[in-house]
């Protein structure tokens, strides 16, 4: 089989100057220009009651610069350039990007360096921050499939950096001052990014610019590697949804580390039982095509090379819960029990998860994403997936080791009054059951997985 | 013999060649900056449109059919949804389903109803693309249906729609479709009704599929890296021998609630949501004033940036995000992501933002034209990306026309049609809103 999909982010290119490093990303040639500031930190290090602080100024900056001293002025500064400039805010780093068709790359640069140097941080403009930062929130809670991928980390590293959410708590976004805020972003953002990654094809007095405008501001940046937290036994958090018809379920445990063998080969375990998202699996076969359960069921290993999860996803009427969560667990336990998988299909399922990620990282902004992700594992340039040599001895060992059914915590968003029976019964004998208010936020997850059994 | 396809402007560069290696005339279309768009028509009536990229391994398919919920017949509504399904089942060349090819094939496999065509999707390695045309053509003559494949996916549909009955946004659009054509078969929505999905029958589904899935009913549009030479060949091997079948026949006209109105729908959660959906004609917009409309929407309601942005995120707070989309039964809808309960003086506040749009000068229009096409270059990276867009321009909008304005609407879309565009479709007279009203958590 022609293996023609290596899936990999190549930087290279990198040009220092006495501040931060600007390093090129491989992308495809398009008359786009994106430049990332990236910024050694994230939602994980904020201070106790001071969560979402970073997000809350990221949208402080959005309402104006000294030149551009209103959103509205800033924002027909960006329109007429064609540019967007966006914040990201991860738990343990933030990138601000900048994005524009190529000739209006410089005036778009220079934009983005005036929102990040010097913010207008008007008083009055707080309020707007502040609200947009609770309706992203509330958001989040209220699309479930959101609110589940933000409630993984928060289980799978509770109590930890990584189970931090950009989006914070209610209680500190309502009590930051302004003054505190000024403070911080002094610490943050005011300090500089630790690196900058561009697109290859940047023109070279885009290049130069850069380099110029980031002479003398730097900040350092510390290299960790988060672990997540594996709880005991198979153990049930209920999120509440009131008179919801259906439910939706997360089975989440530790995974292994991006960038492992380890990882590529559990990864083929993942495609085979759940297609890591897609629609062709054991999962997906037996629970729809030959059952009509579900709509959807799969299971995965995060792609951030900064979360190490195993994620399942299944949702299903409350009629048909009971016989959906038996026969997902079913299935996984004779899918790990099975050790014949042969080694064509381990081929076969290693393209096709190569397949399925290269498609995921083909826009210049998807790209430029894994690559700050990319960099902020390693430090370096080197690739964070890598080639497994296939064999069924060795993809035992890693399916052995890492898709195990036996520990996980069961996330369901449902009704309490009619799915936590029917849950306790599905993944039995169950530890823990813990049952969170709808207006729960991935900081209750976190504190109630850190107080598990 | 050559047929034109779609609607041209005058001024694009339209070349007419018969290859020496083809084997069929096909019609060639430039679009600035970008390679040729080739497009043919087999004597079946089935037409290709062709955007090869050589820049990538990738290629993406679409096989669009001219046939939504709106060929449905009362007692039957959803079939068309349901039919979708099914055409992903098991068949000759997929014996495990044609999803199966994610697994076998590394393809991206997927399929969307609406209420005027069925669009069956697939991304891939170009060196799989025989296969895939293969297997596109053969289901598009044998599909199997029996009694318990439809007995599994009606289960599987009805767990779908359990999706958009929970989720805030979501439920809202079907109440804004029946708002806007109250008592048409539209109303029903794709989903259709419940009590239908379980009447239907393998037979109802294979006269469906009989009478509408046939080649001239069809559109292929293929993105990527593809080799023409080798690919038009396969096509018509494949294809070619398919016979005609009737006709599709969407209705001429129908009926719209003619009168402004705001409807409440009570949903799960704590969102507060507001649609806002403007209707256009049935059958679209004629060229060029398809693109105006495209961009006064853009201007109004597109973000923190737009006219309703600013002045419901900016100025009074209300929202925290603006949006626009757009349905295939005739509208265009807003939606507003509100930040508290006060949804009607929201919507008062959004009616005079969108009248603001006739003081713009011709300054702040040169910057928000530069933004869209802008936004539309981003929508061009991937061959997935252009198979998205070609199927929009070419299906609904007023093809490949349409495109190259829109790509370089500063220049080619005045300030004048853009007034004139929303001052005609985007009036206050005729807007329908839908207000969702959370339960916040509180049981019935």
């Amino acid at each position: 089989m022609k293996n023609f999909l290596i899936i990999s982010i190549f930087l290279f290119g990198c040009a220092s100057t006495n501040g931060p490093k600007l390093l090129k990303v491989k992308t495809p040639i398009m008359p786009l220009t994106r430049v990332t500031l990236y910024f050694p930190f994230g939602a994980g290090d904020e201070k106790p009651g001071e969560e979402g602080s970073t997000l809350l100024i990221s949208k402080w900056m959005d309402s104006g610069s000294q030149k551009y001293p209103s959103m509205n002025k800033l924002n027909q500064a960006n329109l007429g350039l064609g540019a967007t400039i966006t914040t990201q805010v991860h738990p343990r780093y933030t990138t601000v990007s900048v994005e524009s068709p190529s000739d209006t790359f410089i005036e778009a640069w220079n934009l983005a360096l005036e929102k990040v140097r010097h913010p207008y941080f008007a008083e009055n403009e707080l309020a707007t921050a502040r609200s947009t930062s609770f309706s992203l929130k509330k958001t989040v809670l209220n699309t479930w499939n959101l609110a589940g991928r933000q409630f993984a980390a928060a289980v799978a590293y509770a109590g930890s950096k990584e189970a931090h959410a950009d989006v914070g708590t209610e209680t500190a976004l309502r009590s930051l001052t302004s003054d505190r805020l000024k403070i911080i972003y002094q610490e943050t953002f005011g300090k500089g990014p630790a690196a900058i990654l561009a697109t290859q094809s940047i023109a070279p007095a885009a290049e130069k610019e850069i380099l110029q405008s980031i002479a003398g501001w730097k900040s350092d940046f510390t290299l960790t590697k988060p672990k997540p937290i594996q709880p005991q036994g198979r153990n049930l958090i209920i999120v509440d949804r009131p008179d919801s018809t259906q439910a939706y379920l997360f089975f989440i445990k530790a995974g292994p580390f991006p960038g492992t063998e380890e990882q590529a080969l559990a990864a083929i375990g993942t495609q085979i039982l759940g297609s890591n998202g897609g629609n062709s699996s054991i999962l997906f076969d037996e629970l729809r095509a030959k059952r009509g359960l579900t709509y959807h069921a799969s299971i995965q290993l995060t792609k951030s090379p900064k979360l190490q999860m195993l994620i399942g996803v299944t949702f299903g009427s409350n009629e048909k819960l009971e016989e959906l969560a038996h026969l997902y667990l079913t299935e996984w336990e004779k899918f790990y029990a099975n050790n014949s998988t042969s080694l064509f299909d381990l081929q076969q399922s290693d393209f096709a998860y190569r397949s399925m990620r290269a498609r995921e990282s083909e826009t210049i902004a998807d790209i430029m994403k894994t690559a700050a992700e990319t960099f902020s594992v390693t430090g370096d340039v080197k690739p964070i997936w890598v080639t497994p040599q296939i064999t069924q001895k060795k993809y035992e060992a890693a399916k052995t080791k890492w898709l195990s059914p036996e520990d996980f915590t069961l996330l369901a968003f449902g009704d309490k009054t009619k799915v936590k029976e029917i849950l306790e019964k599905a993944i039995a004998p169950t530890r823990n059951t813990i049952i969170l208010s709808e207006s729960s936020d991935w900081d209750a997850v976190s504190q109630a997985v850190s107080e598990l059994k | 013999m050559l047929k034109r396809l779609y609607p041209f402007w005058l001024s694009l560069i339209i070349l007419v060649f018969l290859n020496s290696s083809l084997s069929i005339a096909t019609e060639k279309e430039s679009l600035n900056g970008f390679n040729d768009i080739l497009s043919f028509e087999l004597q079946n009536g089935l037409k290709i449109v062709i955007w090869p990229d050589l820049g990538t391994e990738q290629v993406s398919m679409r096989k669009v059919y001219r046939v939504g919920s709106l060929q449905e017949k009362t007692g039957l509504t959803g079939i068309a949804h349901l039919f979708e399904h099914m055409m992903l089942r098991p068949s000759k060349y997929a014996p495990a389903g044609g999803l199966s090819f994610e697994r076998t094939l590394g393809a991206k496999i997927g399929a969307t109803t609406r209420f005027k065509t069925t669009d069956y999707y697939v991304t891939l390695g170009s060196e799989k693309l025989e296969e895939m045309i293969r297997y596109y053509a053969d289901i598009m003559q044998n599909l199997p249906l029996d009694a318990n494949m439809l007995k599994n996916e009606k289960e599987a549909v009805r767990s779908e729609y359990l999706i958009w009955d929970n989720s805030p946004f979501m439920a809202l659009l079907p109440e804004l479709t029946k708002s806007i054509y109250p008592g048409h078969l539209a109303e029903n929505f794709i989903t259709g009704q419940r009590k239908d999905l379980d009447a239907i029958t393998a037979e109802d589904c294979l006269k469906f599929y009989k009478s509408y899935y046939a080649p001239n009913n069809a559109i292929i549009i293929l993105t990527g890296n593809i080799d023409v030479k080798k690919t038009v060949p396969w096509i018509e091997k494949y294809f070619g021998s398919i016979p005609r079948g009737v006709e599709a026949q969407l209705p001429d006209d129908i009926q719209m609630n003619p009168k402004s109105r705001i409807a409440y729908k009570k949903i799960l959660g704590t969102s507060n949501p507001i649609f806002i959906g403007y209707p256009i004609p049935f059958k679209g917009l004629q060229f060029p004033e398809d693109s105006a409309l495209g961009l006064a929407l853009s201007i109004v309601f597109s973000g923190p940036s737009s006219l309703v942005g600013n002045e419901l995120i900016n100025k009074s707070r209300m929202a925290a995000d603006v949006s626009y989309h757009w349905s295939d039964l005739g509208f265009y809808f807003a939606s507003i992501d509100l930040t508290g309960r006060n949804a009607q003086k929201a919507i008062e506040n959004s009616d005079k933002a969108v009248l603001s749009l006739q003081n713009l000068s011709p300054a702040a229009y040169q910057r928000f034209a530069v933004a869209y096409q802008a936004d539309l270059l981003r929508e061009l990276q991937t061959p997935t990306q252009r198979a998205d867009l070609l199927e929009q321009y070419m299906t609904h909008r007023n093809g490949i026309a349409s495109l190259q304005i829109d790509l370089e609407a500063a220049k080619k879309i005045s300030l004048e049609q853009v007034k004139a565009a929303a001052k005609k479709y985007l009036q206050v007279e005729h807007r329908i809103a839908v207000v969702g009203q959370p339960t916040d958590g509180v049981k019935k």
